[in-house]
C-alpha cells in the first residue's frame, strides 16, 4: 500500500524543485525491511550494540537514545526483589539529590553492563556521563598493563576537568578468584586501588566476595563501602 | 535474526497495515504485511491490539523457525501508535 506522500511533505522546508520529488512515497514493508537494515547497523561484531562517541566525547551506549533496551522502570522492579529494589532506588535518589557523576569502569569495549546501568539509570534520573577520556599517563601504562596482566574489567576513566570524581568500581568475581589463588599477584591490584583512591573517591565496590580488594583498599586509606553492605544496611 | 517492523494507517483511518521484515544480518529472509483493524478512538485499545499482533507474529516465527530475535528496528510511525508498550512486551518475547 502507497503511504501517501501529502502526509509527509512539508513544502515551506523544500526548494520548487525538490517538493515534487521528495519524500519518495514507500510502501510499508520497504520500510520494514529499511528498518531492519538499520536495526543492524546499531549491532556490533558480538551482536552487542555499538558504543558510539557523542558530542563532547560521551560515550552513548545507546547511541544516543536510539537504542531501547526496556524503557519502562516497572520492568526492573518486577524482576528484583523488593529489598534489592528499595536500596537500588535509595540509592538513585541520594546520587540525583547530591548531583554525584558516576564514571563506569569496563575494560572490554562492548560495555553491555554499561547499557544495562545505564537504562536502569536513565529511567531513574541519574546522572551517569560515561565518558570516554584518555587516561592520564600515570595511569596509562598500568592500566593497560593490568588489563592484559589481570585481565580484569577494570580501566580507568575519569573526568577532565577534575569536577566530582566518584568511582563505581567492578570487580569481576572471577578476577577475585584469580587473585585468591595466586594466579594474578595481589600487588599489581592494591597499586591499581591505591591509584583509582588518589585519582577519585572510591566509593562502591560491587564484586562477589570482594576480600582481597577490601583489604587492599582499607591498606590504603580508601573510602569503601561494598554495595552488599550499602544494601544490607538499606534493608535493615 | 533481527526483525525491521513498519506500520502506517491505511483506508481513511478505517485499518491498519503492519509489516515485518526479517533479517539475519546478511540477507533479508522473510517478510509479510498484514492488516490490523483500526479504531481511532480508542488508543489504547489499538496499542494493545496492535501489539499483540506483532509479538504473535514474531513469536509464531521464533517458535517455527527455530530462530531468536536479537532486536528489532521499529518505524516511527509505529511507534505513534504503540507508544510505551512495545519494549515491555518485546522483554517477554525476545
Amino acid at each position: 500500500m502507497y503511504i501517501d506522500p501529502g502526509q509527509l511533505q512539508d513544502g515551506s522546508k523544500l526548494t520548487t524543485n525538490a517538493e515534487n520529488k521528495l519524500p519518495i512515497p514507500r510502501t510499508v514493508d520497504e520500510q520494514a525491511d529499511s528498518a531492519a537494515r538499520k536495526c543492524i547497523m546499531y549491532f556490533g561484531p558480538g551482536n552487542n550494540p555499538r558504543l558510539s562517541i557523542g558530542p563532547r566525547n560521551q560515550v552513548a551506549v545507546d547511541a544516543g537514545g536510539k537504542i531501547h533496551l526496556i524503557d519502562d522502570l516497572d520492568e526492573y522492579r518486577k524482576s528484583v526483589y523488593k529489598g534489592t529494589w528499595n536500596a537500588v532506588i535509595k540509592l538513585a535518589d541520594e546520587l540525583r539529590e547530591k548531583k554525584i557523576k558516576i564514571g563506569f569502569f569496563s575494560s572490554t569495549p562492548q560495555g553491555g553492563e554499561r547499557l544495562s546501568c545505564a537504562s536502569v539509570g536513565y529511567c531513574s534520573g541519574t546522572p551517569h556521563p560515561h565518558d570516554l577520556l584518555c587516561a592520564r599517563k600515570l595511569t596509562t601504562p598500568f592500566c593497560l598493563y593490568s588489563c592484559s596482566v589481570i585481565g580484569a574489567r577494570f580501566v580507568l576513566h575519569e573526568r577532565l576537568n577534575g569536577q566530582s570524581r566518584v568511582a563505581v568500581l567492578t570487580i569481576h568475581s572471577d578476577v577475585l578468584r584469580r587473585c585468591r589463588s595466586r594466579e594474578y599477584s595481589i600487588f599489581s591490584l592494591t597499586t591499581f586501588v591505591g591509584r583509582v583512591y588518589t585519582e577519585t573517591r572510591l566509593l562502591h565496590i560491587d564484586a562477589s566476595r570482594a576480600h582481597p580488594v577490601l583489604q587492599c583498599a582499607r591498606r590504603r586509606r580508601c573510602l569503601v563501602s561494598p554495595v552488599r553492605e550499602f544494601v544490607r544496611n538499606c534493608l535493615s | 535474526m533481527w526483525a525491521g517492523i513498519a506500520g502506517t494507517i491505511i483506508n481513511n483511518n478505517t485499518a491498519f497495515e503492519v509489516a515485518m521484515s526479517i533479517h539475519d544480518s546478511v540477507y533479508n529472509t522473510d517478510f509479510a504485511s498484514s492488516v490490523v483493524p483500526y479504531d481511532p478512538n480508542d488508543p489504547v485499545k489499538q496499542a494493545a491490539a496492535i501489539e499483540k499482533h506483532v509479538l504473535d507474529t514474531l513469536r509464531k516465527f521464533s517458535t517455527e523457525h527455530l530462530c531468536k530475535f536479537l532486536g528489532a528496528g521499529v518505524t516511527l510511525s509505529l511507534l505513534r501508535e504503540v507508544r510505551t508498550s512495545l519494549s515491555r512486551s518485546s522483554r517477554e518475547s525476545l
